[in-house]
């Protein structure tokens, strides 16, 4: 009860990551069944950034991201602070300009070390 | 240039005998032979629906413009859809025998979005399905050669030469019949009518009738009859399963013409359908055990959208039945078509991880046994040993079956395409290409990182949720990294193309 209630959230927390790069966006979660999802730049049709009542109390947001794909059709991934959700939106729909300045390649984390998704990638 | 039209004059009636086959047919069933009374209400909504027909028919229009088809109705307020050339995957035509008559045809235009087609011209005249296909194909600017791919001259489709690469004729009908066996399904409509008007009660007189004489005869003459009622069900199974090949696939031809494929099938109801060479998102050859005894293999491709698994509409028919029966070296050619650096015998396939084996038989001593043991110990108090043995073997069966399942997968990664083997009864093989994949997925069960393996998932736009797919288990950890790694670049290097 206790792990389930306190430690999982912490190891699933620790556990998921995102890395955004040229290549385009990695996304892992998962602390018993790991899932890597690696979504090519070019494949995002559109994105929502979404919030609701608790994610606006905590500053969160939700990034959506939509694809053609079947299985990945929609790729949600929450918890994300609501300003990083929208620069990597930003990031993600930028295909036609060049790379900005600080941009990082795919395998780092793109967020500073106190935004929860740098963890564990 | 735009040109707009209207759909062909009788289109109201066909619409009509339409809403009248699903809305009145099962109330004049009822009034004959009895039933649910809401079955007779149903037959009120025919009256809407058939006005709402006749005012379609006067307020549709289409219009084919330079680069999009349109289509305008209005009927309380007024609906506009523009479909660009694009983004058009599927331009397919159905002509049943009755559309035949009047020189009609329905025709469907599908896009990416999945679901039901985009625009159905319900009915238009023959020779319009050539024109609409004719500027949809040669509107659509996807014509830009892909990787592996040959530069094709870029002349439209209606001026290429037709290519005939496969026509089904004579024996193939019954090989077919006998491969899909859909006289089951015949079956199974005769007897839902006979439940649904109470034959079974009248048959149930003649079996008491045919007991009684049999009960009168020598046990031989019994044998004789049960051996001629078998006989005669396999028969009309057989003979069921050959008629449906025959009608669905009476004349059944696959072309490609420019860079188009064309097929074109169907006795009674005559379907083409178009499927554009660079749509094809993912290729599945299928090798059944029937397939196997008849040296043929069936080849379907997938395309983006427009598959709708609810209703298995004709939709699907060209991506389905691309090449139901090919013999095993037409395979070659025809993938080569599909796709010049298609080549499926050519490359090594690679086996799973050589550490797969081992954790099999740990799967099976581990789990499948503890839990064959448990429940065959449970049965054994309610059915005996006979029953405690057939669920041993069955769990045996079961653990020989997985692990005969797990040692036939292979793998391929060619510079343009990955592909998968799987099946022990029904073979498939899956192919991919890296230009047209989306997303790729790499998951790690508890047990997979024990061994430090991973299952490798490519999903790509068509097909469906259960489409084919290429799915990779029990691949090394660091390979499935590596695979997906290349996949991911040469998917986006490719850029996005329908």
């Amino acid at each position: 009860m206790f792990w389930g209630t306190l430690a999982y959230p912490k190891a699933a927390y620790r556990h998921a990551g995102i890395a955004l790069g040229d290549l385009g966006l990695e996304y892992r979660r998962g602390v018993w069944w790991r899932k890597t999802t690696i979504i090519p730049r070019s494949r995002v049709q559109h994105t929502d950034v979404s919030q609701g009542p608790v994610m606006r109390r905590f500053g969160l947001g939700k990034l959506v991201i939509h694809t053609a794909g079947t299985r990945n059709a929609v790729v949600e991934i929450p918890g994300l602070a609501l300003d990083e959700a929208q620069r990597i939106r930003d990031r993600l729909l930028d295909r036609v300009h060049p790379p900005r300045e600080g941009d990082q390649p795919a395998e780092t984390p793109p967020a500073p070390p106190d935004a929860p998704e740098a963890d564990g990638v | 240039m735009s040109d707009t039209r209207r759909l062909h004059p009788t289109s109201p009636a066909f619409n009509i005998v339409r809403h009248a086959r699903s809305l009145l047919a099962p109330g004049i069933a009822v009034l004959f032979v009895g039933g649910e009374s809401w079955q007779l209400w149903l037959m009120l909504l025919f009256v809407p629906s058939a006005i709402f027909e006749i005012v379609r028919f006067f307020t549709f229009r289409y219009t084919l413009s330079d680069d999009q088809i349109v289509t305008s109705m209005a009927f309380i307020g007024r609906t506009e859809r523009s479909v660009r050339y694009g983004r058009i995957q599927n331009v397919e035509s159905v002509q049943s025998v009755f559309h035949r008559l009047f020189g009609v045809t329905e025709v469907c235009v599908e896009t990416g979005a999945g679901g039901k087609p985009e625009v159905v011209l319900r009915v238009v005249p023959v020779g319009e399905v050539e024109r609409i296909r004719e500027r949809v194909f040669a509107g659509s600017p996807a014509r830009t050669p892909g990787p592996g791919e040959q530069a094709d001259t870029d002349s439209p489709a209606a001026e290429a030469p037709s290519v005939e690469l496969l026509r089904l004729r004579g024996l193939d009908f019954v090989r077919l019949g006998m491969i899909t066996m859909r006289g089951l399904v015949l079956v199974a409509i005769v007897l839902g009518l006979a439940w649904e008007f109470k034959l079974f009660d009248k048959l149930a007189v003649a079996r008491d009738w045919v007991l009684h004489q049999l009960r009168a005869t020598s046990d031989l003459s019994v044998g004789l009859t049960a051996g001629a009622v078998v006989l005669l069900i396999a028969s009309a199974l057989i003979g069921g399963s050959v008629l449906w090949a025959l009608l669905r696939f009476g004349g059944f031809r696959l072309t490609r013409r420019g860079d188009d494929f064309r097929i074109e099938s169907g006795l009674l109801t005559r379907i083409g359908a178009t499927v554009p060479r660079r749509r094809i998102q993912l290729v599945r050859l299928t090798e059944s055990f029937q397939h196997r005894r008849f040296e043929r293999a069936a080849i379907s491709v997938e395309t983006a959208g427009g598959v709708d698994p609810e209703s298995g509409n004709e939709s699907s028919f060209g991506r389905q039945w691309f090449a139901p029966l090919v013999e095993l070296d037409r395979i070659p050619v025809i993938a080569k078509e599909i796709r010049p650096s298609l080549s499926l015998d050519a490359e090594p396939w690679h086996r799973l991880s050589p550490r797969a084996k081992r954790r099999m038989l740990r799967k099976s001593l581990l789990i499948v046994g503890p839990v064959t043991i448990a429940i065959a110990a449970a049965v054994f108090f309610v059915g005996g040993w006979w029953l405690a043995g057939l669920v041993v073997a069955g769990g045996v069966a079961s653990a020989l079956f997985d692990r005969r399942a797990r040692s036939m997968i292979r793998y391929q990664r060619s510079p343009d395409w990955i592909g998968c083997r799987t099946g022990v009864l029904t073979r498939q093989t899956s192919v991919a290409f890296l230009d047209r994949v989306q997303v790729v997925d790499i998951t790690e069960s508890p047990f997979d990182r024990r061994a430090r393996m991973a299952t490798l998932r490519i999903d790509t736009a068509g097909g469906g949720p259960m489409g084919p797919k290429v799915d990779l288990p029990m691949l090394d950890a660091a390979q499935a990294a590596e695979h997906a790694l290349a996949v991911a670049t040469a998917a986006e290097r490719g850029g996005f193309v329908w």
